[in-house]
């Protein structure tokens, strides 16, 4: 605390800091660090083995004010982001998705809130008969008719939500319980990495990961094992942080990301270090072209990235054709 | 210069702009072409919509996410392959009648004629439902922009194939025309009643033999205006 609250007073007063490895002012455009994409914890760099550990400890530190910190540092923008992936990855009713690093579960809930909803389908109709005329009566009749309903409709898809972090899944869990048994019945929380899913092979339709691919350790071996969950047809969408293109909103984008949000963490979550992570790792991920490029060697095809409004994070798509003979 | 930036300026509509599909396997684009064509015979029951598409991938035994793939924006895109299989065709056509021409600087208004008809005949199966797949191409400025951008590339096609080889301001001049008088053929031809459409047959030669041979001479005066203003500031090379 005495650490971080020196780091403050230095941030609001905009000299830059002298020597901790993570100081903003110095090293906060470099791209070319030494190390690669798995021995990075944002600007730090840490043994081979160990990047995984020390982000678990991030996640399971900020697990219970997560959902908050994000309203709070994208203005609520991130649940734009997060809908327009929904819409973009359109899931069907019966399809099996897995939602890797999906803790909170955002996205799950809203793949399944997506898939039983779709655009088009009207809500059942509720028919009352004329009762007593009070307004309890009709409210009881109008809940059994949509649980009655509900029970007969299409179940919408299945989410298996993998995440390396329990508290960050039970965050979730909880979320979903309060959402109604029909959601929570359909989700399932499985604790495993990105890079070696407790999953059969060929068992999904599509697989989803919004915010979670640059806290991974090893990107090839990511996308390798998202194209073997995958059933042939299947679809990969990933929503991350980009580089950013426009000068301007970059150097916007640089000070808000460095000089607000760790502070900002310190007073919401009472943890900087973990927020200083997070906006480090955005910038330690590779450009979005070079990541389409790595989709294309794991074997995806139709590969694309749509860049979502300000210009700061982006969604990556690609499907697992059937290998030509 | 002027020439290479004209090449620039056509090539890019072949791209598929807002995808950003930056290499296409075979398999892919194969596939996108099998869906689409089979969601185009579905058109009149479902409309320019993504159900559509689904319906399409559907008949040939395919997940939806084939659906997905072909057409990411949906009703929008199928449209647009629409548009682009209709300039493809008339691009093959256009290949085979003008292989003779080598004029440098005229075009064959028969020839435009000739394009202008071939290209309205491939909407006239879907006549009924285009107006509706219009409409699609209406939803948002980067839809607007890529239509614009098939209507460029078509007015060139025909520009080229009648034998426009020119490197001056006419090229933007000519082609502005042709387009125009599609775009005005096409907008006639969807509210046009008559038997077999011989309005719009007329409303089309009237725009031909009228305007475009108007804007011919027009051309000879501004464009003369223009090149001897390039002359002046060294930019014309002749």
């Amino acid at each position: 605390p005495k650490m971080q609250c020196r780091q403050l007073l230095r941030c609001i007063s905009r000299s830059p800091a002298t020597s901790s490895s993570s100081c903003f002012g110095v090293t906060r455009r470099q791209v070319h660090q030494p190390g690669g994409f798995d021995t990075s914890f944002g600007f730090e760099e840490v043994e081979p083995g160990q990047k995984q550990d020390r982000v678990n400890q991030v996640f399971n530190r900020v697990s219970n004010s997560y959902d908050l910190m994000n309203d709070l540092m994208s203005a609520g923008l991130h649940r734009c982001w997060k809908r327009r992936f929904v819409a973009s990855a359109n899931p069907r009713p019966g399809w099996r998705v897995v939602d890797v690093a999906g803790g909170t579960g955002d996205i799950a809930l809203g793949l399944l809130e997506w898939s039983r909803r779709l655009p088009g389908r009207a809500p059942p109709p509720v028919r009352v008969a004329p009762g007593d005329g009070s307004v309890d009566s009709f409210r009881e009749a109008a809940e059994r008719q949509t649980a009655a309903a509900e029970a007969e409709a299409p179940a919408g898809c299945t989410v298996s939500v993998v995440d390396p972090s329990p508290s960050m899944m039970q965050v979730g869990s909880a979320k979903a319980s309060a959402k109604g048994s029909t959601f929570a019945s359909s989700i399932q929380w499985l604790e495993g990495r990105a890079e070696s899913l407790p999953l059969d092979e060929a068992s999904s339709d599509l697989y989803t990961i919004a915010f979670g691919m640059r806290n991974c350790t090893d990107l090839p071996g990511v996308l390798r094992e998202a194209h073997r969950v995958l059933k042939p047809y299947g679809r990969f969408a990933c929503l991350e942080f980009c580089s950013v293109e426009n000068p301007l909103l970059s150097i916007l984008y640089d000070e808000y990301s460095f000089r607000v949000i760790p502070p900002m963490g310190l007073l919401v979550a009472g943890d900087w270090d973990s927020y200083e992570y997070l906006v480090e790792s955005i910038r330690r991920f590779p450009h979005q072209t070079l990541f389409a490029n790595m989709m294309r060697e794991a074997g995806f095809s139709a590969v694309n990235y749509e860049v979502l409004w300000p210009g700061v994070c982006c969604i990556h798509s690609g499907y697992k054709l059937p290998s030509v003979k | 210069m002027l020439a290479s930036i004209a090449f620039r300026f056509s090539a890019g509509s072949r791209l598929c702009v807002a995808c950003r599909l930056l290499s296409t396997s075979p398999c892919e684009s194969q596939i996108r072409g099998q869906v689409l064509d089979e969601a185009l015979a579905r058109v009149p029951d479902l409309g320019w919509t993504r159900s559509c598409v689904e319906a399409g991938a559907r008949t040939l035994d395919l997940p939806e996410t084939m659906a997905d793939l072909a057409a990411p924006r949906g009703g929008a895109d199928l449209a647009l392959y629409f548009i682009d299989s209709c300039n493809d065709k008339l691009e093959a056509q256009l290949k085979l009648r003008s292989s003779g021409l080598s004029s440098a600087g005229e075009i064959s208004l028969e020839l435009v004629g000739f394009a202008c008809r071939e290209r309205l005949s491939m909407i006239r199966p879907l006549l009924p439902y285009w107006p509706a797949g219009i409409a699609t191409l209406t939803g948002s400025p980067s839809l607007a922009l890529e239509s614009a951008a098939r209507l460029q590339r078509l007015a060139d096609d025909i520009c080229h194939y009648a034998g426009d080889r020119s490197t001056d301001l006419g090229w933007y001049a000519r082609r502005l025309a042709v387009g125009a008088v599609y775009a005005s053929t096409e907008a006639f031809m969807l509210q046009d009643v008559s038997e077999d459409l011989v309005n719009t047959w007329a409303f089309l030669d009237r725009r031909i033999n009228k305007d475009l041979a108007a804007i011919r001479t027009a051309r000879q005066v501004a464009g003369g205006a223009f090149d001897v203003a390039a002359n002046m500031l060294g930019l014309a090379r002749r």
